[in-house]
């Protein structure tokens, strides 16, 4: 796995490569800035697998540069990992909303860096593949890479270009990373686009993404009052995490999401088979008492689910198999 | 991870640097001690001290200094706070007792010479 590591402390970088190269990862490009790691991006032969990012330093931030690196397409689904002493609230959902996979606070723990690194390899492993079979798709329709789509509608896919929307894991690594007080500030709801499966058969991948991304967005305007921390998990079902201190009136946010979404809908779409519609279930509020990031979006996602007839398959299986 | 002799001397190398960088900080440090009784200077000399603090509470665990690199952490935070306020005097006042310790604490760790798992080395 190749790893780029940005740290602006010299001494970081001399513990992160002797730690690196204890847990037998070798080859690793060290930088002391935002900058030279943008070079060191444009340089590399290959992409990097994973970028660890501290977040305080000098001119460009950690986060600023995770912004400007999740701009590049080769490196949209990257694994980018954020280590950094700050432990307040603030830097975490900041570091998440823009882009980040996983939040690792120093001290470095060499235990906990392996663990993160080996659930980062993985999703490079999963991603290059994906990659793979797309190119081969495409090769096979004639089409470009980012006409042709290949996923499964269980698939917890990435949703690019939404602000504040993350992956499924990254959301499974913020609300860890918040600990058990943090989750229970926070609230939930679940969203399910109704009927997906069928809408999924009838328009296929890529069509399917493009909804996807459009119910993404408008779950963001909906909920964009209140910071929400979106996550598509599979299955045409989404999840937002809002802050507990908010309750939001679910026939209200349905209402909204409808009008948003008959926006971006062709008007002979809807009332026919390829209307969307999405469903919202009610705020679940974390628990002080076995609070777990799967009870919060199993709580939210039941809620939502118990209002339709279709149940997608288990949606946190998707989770735990990451 | 096991610690192999190569590793062992790795952090040892890395925790000798930390150790000289500690002594560069305190004096930094104590020039900006001496403005923060100065409300012109004051904001400049706790964002600088929360440079510094920042740096050790990053490193300071890895080498040993658990608990010095979870003061410096606290430290940083509380000086976080001041620095994005408006200047406040009495904040600024309230933080000197905690720095005063801390600079104790750097103190004592200079007399930390041996790696904790030295002893367990053959």
């Amino acid at each position: 796995m190749r790893i780029l590591a940005v740290d602006d402390e010299p001494l970081i970088l001399r513990l992160l490569e002797t730690t690196l190269e204890g847990l037998n990862y070798s080859d690793n490009t060290f930088v002391q800035s935002a900058a030279e790691a943008l070079n060191s991006i444009n340089d590399a032969p290959q992409p990097f697998d994973c970028i660890l990012l501290d977040i305080r330093m000098p001119e460009v931030d950690g986060i600023e540069l995770l912004r400007q690196i999740r701009q590049l397409p080769v490196y949209r689904n990257t694994p980018i990992i954020m280590l950094t002493a700050l432990a307040e609230k603030e830097f975490i959902d900041e570091s998440f909303a823009s882009g980040a996979t996983d939040y690792l606070n120093k001290p470095i723990d060499a235990t906990d860096l392996n663990a993160r690194l080996r659930v980062a390899n993985l999703l490079s492993q999963a991603d290059a593949a994906r990659q793979a079979a797309q190119i081969q798709s495409s090769v096979a329709g004639q089409l470009s890479p980012q006409v042709r789509e290949t996923f499964d509608i269980s698939e917890a896919i990435q949703i690019n270009d939404v602000p504040r929307v993350v992956g499924a894991l990254a959301m499974e690594n913020y609300l860890l990373q918040l600990g058990r007080l943090g989750m229970f500030k926070l609230g939930a709801i679940g969203f399910q686009i109704r009927g997906a499966g069928g809408i999924y058969a009838s328009v296929g991948p890529t069509e399917f993404r493009e909804i996807l991304t459009d119910v993404a967005d408008c779950i963001f305007e909906a909920t964009r009052s209140v910071n929400p921390l979106i996550s598509y998990l599979g299955s045409g079902s989404f999840i937002a995490i809002v802050p507990r201190t908010h309750s939001f009136d679910r026939e209200e946010l349905e209402d909204n999401i409808t009008t948003y979404l008959n926006r971006y809908r062709p008007e002979e779409f809807l009332s026919s088979e390829k209307e969307v519609r999405v469903l919202a279930g009610e705020q679940t509020n974390g628990s002080l008492f076995g609070a777990s990031p799967l009870k919060i979006i199993d709580q939210a996602m039941n809620s939502v689910h118990e209002r339709q007839s279709y149940a997608p398959s288990n949606l946190t299986s998707h989770l735990i198999a990451i | 991870m096991q610690m192999n002799k190569e590793l062992y001397e790795a952090l040892k190398g890395i925790r000798e640097s930390f150790l000289d960088d500690l002594v560069v900080y305190v004096g930094q440090m104590e020039g900006y001690c001496k403005y923060l009784g100065d409300p012109a200077y004051a904001l400049k000399a706790v964002a600088g001290l929360q440079t510094i603090v920042h740096k050790i509470s990053g490193i300071a665990g890895s080498v040993g200094f658990a608990e010095l690199g979870k003061e410096a952490g606290e430290l940083d935070a509380a000086f976080g706070q001041i620095v994005d306020a408006p200047y406040d005097a009495a904040a600024i006042n309230a933080i000197r007792a905690p720095l005063e310790a801390f600079l104790y604490s750097l103190e004592d760790a200079f007399d930390e010479t041996i790696l904790p798992s030295e002893q367990g080395q053959a």
